[in-house]
C-alpha cells in the first residue's frame, strides 16, 4: 500500500527567479501529478495600458524585461494597421536587427539559467560574460539597456549610424567564435546530458491539445514560428527536433542562437538610406489583431478602439500562459530533482503571463 | 580543456567591477541620462509637458517656471523631440538618487520680456534641486 | 449540451477542427455595455488566424472549450476573475485573491478601480 505526499514547490525557491507555485504529488521519490498556481505578480496592464494610447507605447515595454522590444513593436504594428500607414523599408529592417540582438541576450540568458539550475555555475558565468558586449553595444545604438523606447507610431526614432554597423558585426563575429566553445560544453558534456536527456518528455499530440508555441513547441515537432511571414527576404527556416525533452529544447535554443547571428549579418548588409518615420494623424478605430514572434513563442496583441484617446479593450497573450501549463504533462514519471531543470528548460517569464 | 584557456586568463587580469559612484563609470556614447532645460531658448509652449509619457513635467506659464519629479522621469527623450526651440539637452551621465523624492526647478526671468529696453541680458537660467 | 449561450461557437469550433487540424490562440472576452459580453475565439491553421465570435450575456453560464484543447482552461480562469462570466466546470481565483475587495476591474461600471 503506498501514500502519496504532497509537496509545495513554493513561490519562494532558489532555483526560481520569479515567483510560480507547482504543487507537487510525489511516491517515494517519482512524481505523479503536479498542478501548477500562479498570479503572485498580477499588475493590472490590460486596464493601464487602455488609458491612453500615446502614451501606452512607452508602458507597453514594460510589461517584460527580456523581451521588451517585442511587446513595443507588436503594439505598433497593430497601431499601424489601425492608423493605415506603411513604415519604411529602412525602419523595418532596424526593427527586425534589433530584435534579433534581443533574441540572442535573451536566449543566451535561458541557456546560462540552465546551466546554474543543474549547478554547473561556471558555464553560467560564461555565458554572461559573452552576453555583456551586445547589452552594450544595445545601449549605444539605443539609449538603454533593457527598455529601448525606440520604436513609435510609423517608424523608429534612432538610426544606427556607419560606425556602429560595423562595430556590430565585428561584434557578431567574436561572439560566434567564443559561443561555438560554449555550445560544444552544451552538446558532449557527460554531465549535462546525464541531466537532460530523456527528462520532461512533452509528446507531439500533448503539445497540441496543450498549443504550445515557441521552442518547446517546436522541439516536440510542432514547426511552427511566426518569422516565416514577416522574414520573407531574409530566407528563414524554422529549426525543428522531434525527441521533446529537455535537451532538444537548449538544444533548438543554441542553434537558434547561429541563425540570429546570421539573420543580423543579411539585415545589416540589405539596410540603404531612407526616411526613419511617418507620421500618423488623428485618433484610431477599428480592431486589429496582430502577432510576433518572441523569443519564447507567438505574442498576440489585439486593440479595439473608438476614435477617441482611450482605447476599449487592449488583450496581450503571452507565450508562457500556454506553455507553463504544459508542465502538468511533462513531469509525472521523473525523479523530485528533476523538477527544477525541467521547469527552467521550459524558459518561463511570469511577469509577461500576469502582466 | 577549454576551461583552461579561461582559467589562466582570469587568473591573470584583475576584476571587471567599477566602484561607482566613486569611481566614473564606463557610459557608452548614445545613452539617455540626465535632462536639462536651456531656460533661455524655452518659449514656454507647454508641448513638452502634454507629451511627457509619464507626468513628470509640469510647468507654470505666468511664473515662468519648470518643474520636473526626478523619480517619474524615465528618459524616454520625447520632449527633447517636440520641443520647437531644441531648448531641452539630453546628457550622458544618469541622474543621481536620493533618499527623497527630489525636484528639479527650473526658472525664467520673466522679468525680461515685460522690459522694452534693457540695460544687457541676465543670466536667467537657474536650475536647482530642492528636497521636498 | 445545447442551451449554454456559446453552445454554437463551441459546435463550429470542432466542426472546424474536422476539416484540418488547428492551434487555439487565445480566448478573448470585451464588455460592450448593458450587461452584453462579446466572445472571440482566436485559432490558427497553418499560419492564418480565424475567429469566431459569439455574444451572451454576464449571467449565462458558458461551455467550456478545455474538452477540446486542454490549454484553453487558464484562458478561462482568467476571464472568470477580470470580467466576471462563468464558465461550466471551471473556478476563478487565478489572478486576483478572493476576499480582497477587488472584483471584475475590467468591465466598464468599474472604470475608476485602481
Amino acid at each position: 500500500m503506498s501514500r502519496s505526499t504532497l509537496i509545495p514547490f513554493g513561490p519562494q525557491h532558489p532555483s526560481f527567479l520569479e515567483p510560480l507555485n507547482i504543487n507537487l504529488r510525489l511516491d517515494e521519490e517519482r512524481v505523479v501529478g503536479a498542478e501548477i498556481n500562479y498570479g503572485y505578480n498580477h499588475r493590472g496592464m490590460e486596464k493601464a495600458l487602455a488609458a491612453d494610447f500615446r502614451r501606452s507605447i512607452y508602458l507597453c515595454e514594460r510589461v517584460c524585461g527580456i523581451c521588451s522590444f517585442f511587446h513595443s513593436t507588436v503594439y505598433c504594428e497593430s497601431m499601424e494597421s489601425m492608423f493605415d500607414v506603411r513604415v519604411p523599408d529602412h525602419a523595418r529592417y532596424i526593427r527586425a536587427i534589433l530584435m534579433e540582438c534581443q533574441r540572442i541576450t535573451s536566449h543566451s540568458l535561458a541557456l546560462a539559467h540552465t546551466a546554474e539550475a543543474m549547478g554547473y555555475e561556471s558555464l553560467f558565468m560564461q555565458l554572461f560574460r559573452e552576453r555583456e558586449p551586445v547589452m552594450r553595444l544595445l545601449n549605444d545604438i539605443t539609449g538603454n539597456r533593457v527598455h529601448f523606447s525606440m520604436n513609435t507610431i510609423g517608424g523608429v526614432r534612432r538610426d544606427i549610424s556607419p560606425e556602429q554597423r560595423k562595430e556590430l558585426l565585428s561584434t557578431m563575429d567574436g561572439l560566434e567564435q567564443r559561443f561555438s566553445v560554449l555550445a560544444g560544453v552544451f552538446r558532449k558534456d557527460a554531465t549535462v546530458k546525464r541531466r537532460m536527456v530523456g527528462k520532461g518528455v512533452l509528446t507531439k499530440d500533448n503539445a497540441r491539445t496543450y498549443a504550445v508555441v515557441g521552442p518547446v513547441g517546436r522541439a516536440s515537432g510542432i514547426a511552427q514560428d511566426m518569422r516565416q511571414n514577416n522574414y520573407q527576404d531574409l530566407d528563414f527556416r524554422p529549426i525543428v527536433r522531434d525527441e521533446g525533452d529537455s535537451y532538444a529544447r537548449s538544444m533548438v535554443r543554441v542553434d537558434e542562437i547561429f541563425q540570429s547571428i546570421g539573420l543580423i549579418r543579411t539585415a545589416i548588409g540589405l539596410l540603404k538610406e531612407g526616411p526613419l518615420n511617418v507620421p500618423a494623424k488623428g485618433n484610431p478605430t477599428g480592431e486589429t489583431f496582430a502577432r510576433v514572434e518572441a523569443p519564447r513563442g507567438e505574442l498576440f496583441y489585439y486593440i479595439k478602439a473608438m476614435g477617441k484617446v482611450e482605447l476599449d479593450r487592449v488583450k496581450i497573450k503571452t507565450p508562457t500562459i500556454v506553455n507553463v501549463a504544459a508542465l502538468t504533462a511533462m513531469v509525472p514519471g521523473c525523479e523530485m530533482p528533476d523538477v527544477p531543470v525541467i521547469t527552467v528548460s521550459v524558459d518561463p517569464c511570469i511577469c509577461c503571463t500576469e502582466r | 580543456m577549454s576551461m583552461l584557456r579561461t582559467v589562466l586568463r582570469n587568473l591573470v587580469s584583475g576584476p571587471v567591477t567599477l566602484k561607482y559612484p566613486n569611481a566614473p563609470a564606463n557610459i557608452p556614447e548614445g545613452n539617455r541620462g540626465r535632462l536639462d532645460w536651456d531656460m533661455e531658448k524655452c518659449i514656454l509652449c507647454g508641448l513638452c509637458q502634454k507629451r511627457c509619457p509619464t507626468l513628470a513635467v509640469t510647468m507654470d506659464k505666468n511664473m515662468g517656471i519648470i518643474t520636473l519629479q526626478v523619480h517619474r522621469c524615465i528618459s524616454c527623450g520625447v520632449c527633447a523631440e517636440v520641443c520647437p526651440k531644441s531648448a531641452i539637452n539630453v546628457g550622458r551621465e544618469y541622474s543621481a538618487p536620493s533618499y527623497t523624492k527630489a525636484l528639479r526647478v527650473y526658472e525664467k526671468d520673466m522679468s525680461k520680456e515685460k522690459e522694452k529696453e534693457g540695460t544687457g541680458p541676465s543670466d536667467a537660467e537657474k536650475g536647482s534641486e530642492t528636497q521636498t | 449540451m445545447s442551451g449554454n449561450a456559446n453552445s454554437e461557437a463551441i459546435e463550429k469550433i470542432r466542426d472546424m477542427e474536422r476539416s484540418g487540424s488547428m492551434r487555439l490562440v487565445t480566448i478573448t472576452a470585451t464588455d460592450e455595455g448593458d450587461g452584453v459580453m462579446e466572445l472571440i475565439y482566436v485559432l490558427d491553421r497553418k499560419g492564418e488566424l480565424l475567429t469566431v465570435r459569439s455574444h451572451c450575456r454576464w449571467e449565462d453560464e458558458l461551455e467550456s472549450l478545455s474538452s477540446l484543447y486542454k490549454g484553453a482552461e487558464n484562458m478561462e480562469r482568467e476571464i472568470i476573475d477580470l470580467l466576471g462570466a462563468r464558465f461550466d466546470g471551471i473556478k476563478g481565483g487565478l489572478f486576483i485573491e478572493p476576499g480582497s475587495g477587488i472584483v471584475t476591474p475590467l468591465r466598464k461600471e468599474n472604470k475608476d478601480v485602481q
